[in-house]
């Protein structure tokens, strides 16, 4: 757990810088925006107007960022140059306390007011006359700026906000409007008329949102040569992501929540060997020792002769210590042949965007956009990458770039020195030694051709050279970048840090309920049969195994589900009395079937209760073995060898149906089926149609 | 509502065509003034509020002489004084001259003596406040100044105790007080009969007095004052005489120093001529014209401020290669109104672009700063010959429109960037905020060959009205009528059809579902999906009528988009939604 939480936490740093950095632009714009919005007027303008800066896109790291950049640029400000800069005061409002003009202005002035003077007097103006911030304003000395945040700017009351803004006070007031609408159609423009708009000075500032910030994110964060997530995203699971990004929600939030779900069983060795220990003769012993790792040592155990051999033969870890040595081994492994891949798979980039660069039209129009679509930039193929399915992405890249010009070449091979120089750990720029070598060879053969390119007139001469170089770096990068595309799911012990192509577990993200429940209530056996074995308590489910295999009679199932069934047959009202008889009528075959089972084996084996131990069946099955009474009404003639009850049993019987019945009723009530009318009596309504079988 | 630029305000009141108005005004209330004046002014009720607090503001600082009553006026703005006591306190702080302080607590004037009364507590308390202020409460003044910290405005100069004063109170915006204050509408208007002090109560509204009185006849009838409608003639030389002054400097960045330089009033006047007679077909408010033509005078002035400077630095060169009398020769070159020429030329270059700024500046798509910083001309446009000019000139404001948006970072969001499943809920929203609900099953309840087939037949054989029939009940198309409102229920109904006809092929493949229909099934009651409506409905773009508290009942929504917006999405979305619409348009 400690491992997963280190590895997560790595993630969550990088996401979060990238993240930061991606915002870095708005925050800065939106500072300007507050800091400089009385400065900076036109002049000749008729009447003064009120800075409005929607704020599109917004999410709570984002406004996080601008408060503190807010603040920030004003010490900043206030240190570098002495000159009195006017600091900004903010205040943040929500729809909810602000449902009227006085409850909003009061907000608005007291959140001002009461900032920073604690021994503010009685006063006798009112807490929400502006007259009152005025006031306070007039006796400030350093001239503050009002920042003013309006959160989820589509839930405030058009109304309410029309007039706040009628008020114009004499005031630096700025407001900030967070708004979750896309900027067009714009809601400002929708929802408010001509007159308000015309007091106000609109300044949009735009969040990067959506699946571009999505791509940025994983890209940088999984395929970045200069970053090294402990664990590697398979297909499956990135797959999944990229998918739901398209389809439900694209926000960095979801992103984040559904990156957390990358744990596994034996990623205990994700991060290092140690278990937690200080020393790896420490974690030999605790993995020798303690009994809760043997099995863990065992699993290792035989995926490491699983996957080992297929390979070599007599390479079988014995001891513990060599046990350790090989899982290091192997995670070493896997971080090159992953640190190479994103390698390739970023010169694989470059070289296609030089070449689309060269002739964006001739590379591509062939396919048109579905080609675009399978460019090594698009989200989809951070999928492919992993699939195997770039290769034939990569190989029109190289021969692309076989039939660069000296001049693109040229930039193309610069570009390449540059980011191989440019790699940040040692470890990357060790790696890569030869293809740098390379590079700086090709590179000194480049520059006259650079030379050439400037000249014009006389290219044909010099075509052929640059023709050859072409090839060569075209067949380079293909062999370079084939070599390093290989599947990580070949090394060994793959599975401790990545994910592979086993499917993402969407059901907790994105569960549906309702059709579960109804499945559920529906195919009861079976719901339970799937719970025991998630859970892995197996011996919940006893005496419903037998019939498992056909589907259970009616009367087999707990009381909610007969309940269900029923309700399923009916219309659109339901008479509850009416339920309530062909309830009874289920139960009655109910005992009269476990009474002949009980007759049929004569120690009394538990009672039939599918798990619902909750129920209390020990009466009815009692009563059942003891056998004295049977019902009146639905004694068919059949059922001669059943016992009548007597009086008071019956009535006992009946009590139990009812309250049997109760409780199904109940708790599908719970569960939303169920809803009350006061139109008519002893009847609900159901709530859901069209029930699948 | 009285924060109109100072120039516009002294243009206001010499304007000829409000003379009418503020003649009126100051004589009837010097003299002997109704109790109860309304001031009615459909179209410029912002320049009429402006005007007449510039001649109650006049008269109260006319020191009065014998004979004459000292006048003390407080102007309140109805929508801002939406509670009685932010009313009171207003006009009695104003009418008393007094300034709330935050060192003192921020109190309120609360009369003379020792003891602090408080007026704002109801309307009895007001007409006592009243009372006592025009009792002559000179008292209360000097305090407020020996006090050191509020000081009465134009209070300092009748100390003399003036045998009577005359205290006016105007409502701004008189109309809003219906709504918000209805229970003072009548005691207001009979302000003078209930404190029996010589108070005038002056309404301003747009609206119509008719319109804003209590049944029953409870106030008494007003004196009408009327504004006439300004004509051109008089808009152009408002706004013409209306010249800003010059800019302190380095007061903003986007405009020229010299923008507002006086030599160049006369190109201005000009200027505004022309921009009316352009604007006028769409708007002849005066306030909307002044903005467009702050938005548009610096880049039009710009050209021959460029030709200035080329001047001075020529003169710089040829001074200093004789370096002999450099102080004379600054003298004649100060800015010099543009000849004739230059101006014609000026005018026929940037007309078209006054067009451009009433359509992006009059709803607001943009505002004025970034107008002119946008349409900035390119520089020494005048020495561009002058077939080339044009084209430079949309030249610069393409890549000033650029280079603003480089700055401000990629726009591509927007409605496209909603997420695919978002998106196919809008358009079953619009589907089923037009089609009526019995039709459902016609239009969803086959398949989609059979649905193209339809829609050929229909466009072979249109429906013709029967003769005579015409006048006598026309359907009104749904999309003209609004959209209806639809439960959750149907909004998922028709989205599974949606999502089965037209997203089935670009899902993830999932082998557990093997009944047909059974995947899109689950997937219409996914959480994420519901996730999303709720979003969309916080956007705005589905509207919820439902109470959203009540969880007993079916949630009823709206759709939030138009005809147009659908089409694209779904476009996007590969839904041919002409054959999906009821009525097809």
């Amino acid at each position: 757990m400690r491992a997963y939480n280190a590895a997560w936490q790595k993630c969550l740093n990088r996401v979060r810088s990238i993240l930061k950095a991606l915002n870095a632009s708005v925050v800065e714009n939106v500072v300007q925006q507050v800091s400089g919005a009385y400065d900076d007027v036109l002049p000749g303008l008729p009447y003064p107007e009120l800075p409005v800066v929607p704020l599109y896109g917004t999410s709570f790291a984002l406004l996080d960022d601008i408060m503190h950049g807010i603040a920030n640029s004003q010490s900043a400000k206030n240190d570098a140059d002495g000159t009195p800069s006017h600091p900004t005061l903010q205040v943040h409002l929500y729809p909810p306390e602000c449902s009227s003009v006085t409850n909003m202005m009061r907000a608005l002035v007291t959140g001002f007011v009461d900032r920073e003077c604690d021994k503010r007097k009685a006063t006798s103006l009112a807490s929400f006359d502006v007259n009152l911030l005025r006031a306070w304003y007039t006796a400030q000395d350093s001239q503050p700026r009002l920042a003013v945040f309006l959160h989820e700017f589509e839930k405030f009351d058009k109304g309410v906000v029309q007039d706040v803004f009628m008020h114009i006070p004499y005031l630096p007031l700025v407001f900030v409007l967070g708004m979750a609408s896309p900027p067009t159609p714009p809601y400002l423009h929708s929802a408010y008329p001509r007159s308000t708009l015309a007091l106000l000075r609109v300044q949009q500032v735009l969040a990067p949102t959506g699946v571009t910030t999505i791509k940025e994110i994983l890209t940088r964060t999984f395929y970045d040569a200069n970053f090294e997530p402990d664990i590697m995203l398979g297909p499956g699971a990135l797959e999944y992501i990229v998918d739901f990004a398209n389809r439900h929600s694209a926000s960095p939030d979801t992103l984040l929540t559904m990156l957390q779900h990358f744990a596994n069983p034996l990623s205990i060795f994700v991060h290092d060997n140690l278990l937690g220990q200080t020393s790896t003769h420490d974690a030999e012993r605790v993995l020798g020792s303690s009994s809760g790792f043997s099995a863990l040592s065992d699993a290792l155990h035989a995926r490491l002769l699983a996957s080992s051999s297929q390979k070599q033969t007599n390479n079988r870890p014995q001891t513990i210590t060599q046990l350790l040595g090989s899982v290091s081994t192997a995670r070493a492994a896997f971080h090159r042949t992953a640190r190479r891949m994103r390698v390739a798979f970023a010169v694989a980039r470059i070289a296609e965007r030089v070449a689309s660069d060269e002739s964006p039209n001739a590379l591509f129009s062939g396919g048109g956009a579905e080609a675009r679509a399978n460019r090594l930039d698009g989200l989809e193929m951070l999928v492919g990458v992993q699939r195997s399915r770039a290769t034939s992405q990569v190989h029109s890249v190289c021969t692309a770039v076989r039939k660069l010009s000296a001049a693109k070449l040229y930039t193309l091979v610069q570009e390449l020195h540059t980011f191989l120089y440019g790699l940040e750990s040692a470890a990357t720029r060790r790696d890569e030694e030869d293809a740098r070598l390379w590079i700086v060879q090709t590179l000194n053969e480049c520059p006259q051709d650079m030379e050439d390119a400037q000249d014009d007139d006389a290219p044909p001469v010099q075509d052929a050279t640059a023709k050859e170089l072409a090839k060569n770096v075209g067949d380079w990068l293909e062999g370079y970048i084939q070599e390093r595309l290989v599947r990580l799911e070949e090394c060994t012990l793959w599975d401790i840090w990545h994910t592979g192509a086993s499917p993402f577990p969407s059901e907790p993200i994105n569960p549906a309920p309702r059709p579960t429940v109804i499945a559920a209530l529906l195919h009861p056996h079976d719901f339970i049969r799937a719970h025991a074995g998630l859970t892995g308590t197996a011996g919940l489910i006893s005496s419903g195994d037998e019939d498992s295999s056909g589907d259970p009679a009616l009367w087999e199932l707990p009381d909610t589900s007969i309940a269900f069934r029923r309700y399923v047959e009916a219309g659109r009202m339901v008479n509850v009395f009416d339920w309530f008889e062909s309830f009874a009528v289920v139960l009655d075959n109910q005992r009269k079937q476990l009474k002949r089972r009980a007759a049929a084996a004569a120690p009394p084996t538990p009672a039939r209760v599918n798990g619902r131990g909750k129920r209390s069946p020990v009466k009815g099955k009692g009563r059942a073995v003891n056998g004295k009474s049977k019902p009146e009404e639905h004694e068919d003639g059949e059922e001669s060898s059943d016992e009548s009850m007597d009086e008071e049993e019956e009535e006992q019987w009946k009590n139990e149906v009812q309250a049997r019945f109760i409780r199904a009723l109940h708790e599908l009530d719970y569960m939303g089926f169920v809803k009350h009318t006061g139109r008519k009596p002893d009847h609900v309504i159901r709530t859901i149609y069209d029930v699948p079988d | 509502m009285s924060d109109i630029a100072p120039g516009l305000q002294t243009a206001l009141a010499d304007s000829p065509h409000y003379e009418f108005v503020s003649n009126h005004l100051s004589l009837l209330l010097s003299s002997y003034p109704p109790p109860f004046i309304f001031i009615h002014d459909p179209e410029t009720v912002r320049l009429t509020a402006s005007l007449v607090q510039s001649t109650l503001h006049g008269l109260a600082s006319k020191s009065p002489t014998s004979g004459e009553s000292q006048i003390k006026y407080a102007c309140v703005n109805a929508v801002a004084c939406f509670s009685p006591r932010i009313l009171y306190d207003t006009a009695l702080n104003a009418l008393a001259g007094w300034t709330p302080d935050w060192r003192d607590g921020a109190t309120n004037w609360h009369g003379s003596g020792a003891e602090a009364r408080r007026y704002n507590e109801n309307f009895d308390a007001f007409v006592h406040g009243i009372q006592t202020i025009a009792a002559g409460a000179d008292n209360a003044g000097e305090n407020a100044q020996t006090n050191g910290a509020g000081k009465g405005k134009g209070k300092a100069k009748e100390q003399g105790a003036p045998p009577n004063r005359r205290l006016v109170l105007v409502v701004e915006r008189a109309e809003r007080l219906k709504d918000n204050l209805p229970e003072l509408v009548v005691p207001l208007t009979r302000l003078g009969e209930l404190s029996q002090v010589d108070i005038t109560t002056l309404f301003l509204s747009e609206v119509q007095w008719q319109d804003i009185r209590l049944p029953l006849r409870a106030s008494p009838e007003p004196y009408y004052i009327d504004v006439p409608f300004l004509i051109k003639q008089d808009t152009q030389e408002l706004l013409a005489s209306a010249y800003p002054s010059p800019p302190a400097e380095s007061s903003t960045s986007a405009v020229d120093v010299d923008a507002y330089h006086p030599a160049l009033k006369p190109l201005y006047t000009h200027f505004i001529a022309t921009l009316c007679s352009t604007c006028s077909p769409f708007t002849h408010d005066p306030i909307e014209l002044a903005y467009i033509a702050a938005a548009r005078w610096p880049g039009f002035i710009q050209p021959v401020l460029d030709a200035h400077r080329g001047l001075l630095k020529e003169e710089e060169i040829a001074s200093s290669a004789e370096d002999g009398d450099a102080d004379g020769k600054h003298e004649p070159h100060e800015l010099q109104p543009p000849t004739e020429d230059t101006r014609l030329r000026l005018i026929r270059l940037f007309t078209p672009s006054f067009t451009a700024a009433l359509e992006s500046l009059y709803p607001r798509l943009s505002n004025a700063m970034d107008w002119a910083r946008v349409h900035a001309p390119p520089v020494d446009l005048l020495l561009m010959p002058p077939g080339h000019a044009p084209e430079a000139l949309a030249a610069q404001v393409v890549t000033n429109a650029a280079s603003l948006n480089t700055q401000h970072g990629p726009t591509e969001a927007g409605i496209e960037a909603l997420p695919r499943m978002a998106k196919f809920v809008l358009v079953a929203a619009f589907l089923a905020s037009t089609n009526p609900a019995r039709s459902d099953l016609r239009m969803f309840g086959r398949g989609l060959d059979e649905r193209s087939k339809r829609r050929k037949r229909k466009v072979g054989t249109p429906r013709k009205p029967k003769p005579g029939t015409t006048g006598t009940a026309v359907k009104i198309p749904q999309r003209l009528l609004g959209p209806t409102t639809f439960p959750l229920d149907r909004l998922i109904a028709i989205l599974g059809v949606l999502l089965e006809e037209n997203d089935a092929d670009t899902r993830p493949a999932a082998p557990q579902y093997t009944v047909s229909g059974e995947y899109t099934e689950m997937e219409i009651a996914r959480v994420a999906l519901h996730a999303n409506i709720v979003e969309l409905a916080s956007m705005r773009l589905l509207v919820r009528t439902s109470p959203p508290d009540s969880l007993d009942r079916v949630p009823m929504f709206k759709c939030g988009i138009g005809y147009e917006l659908a089409i694209k999405l779904a476009k996007s979305l590969g839904i041919i939604l002409n054959d999906l619409v009821y009525e097809v348009v």
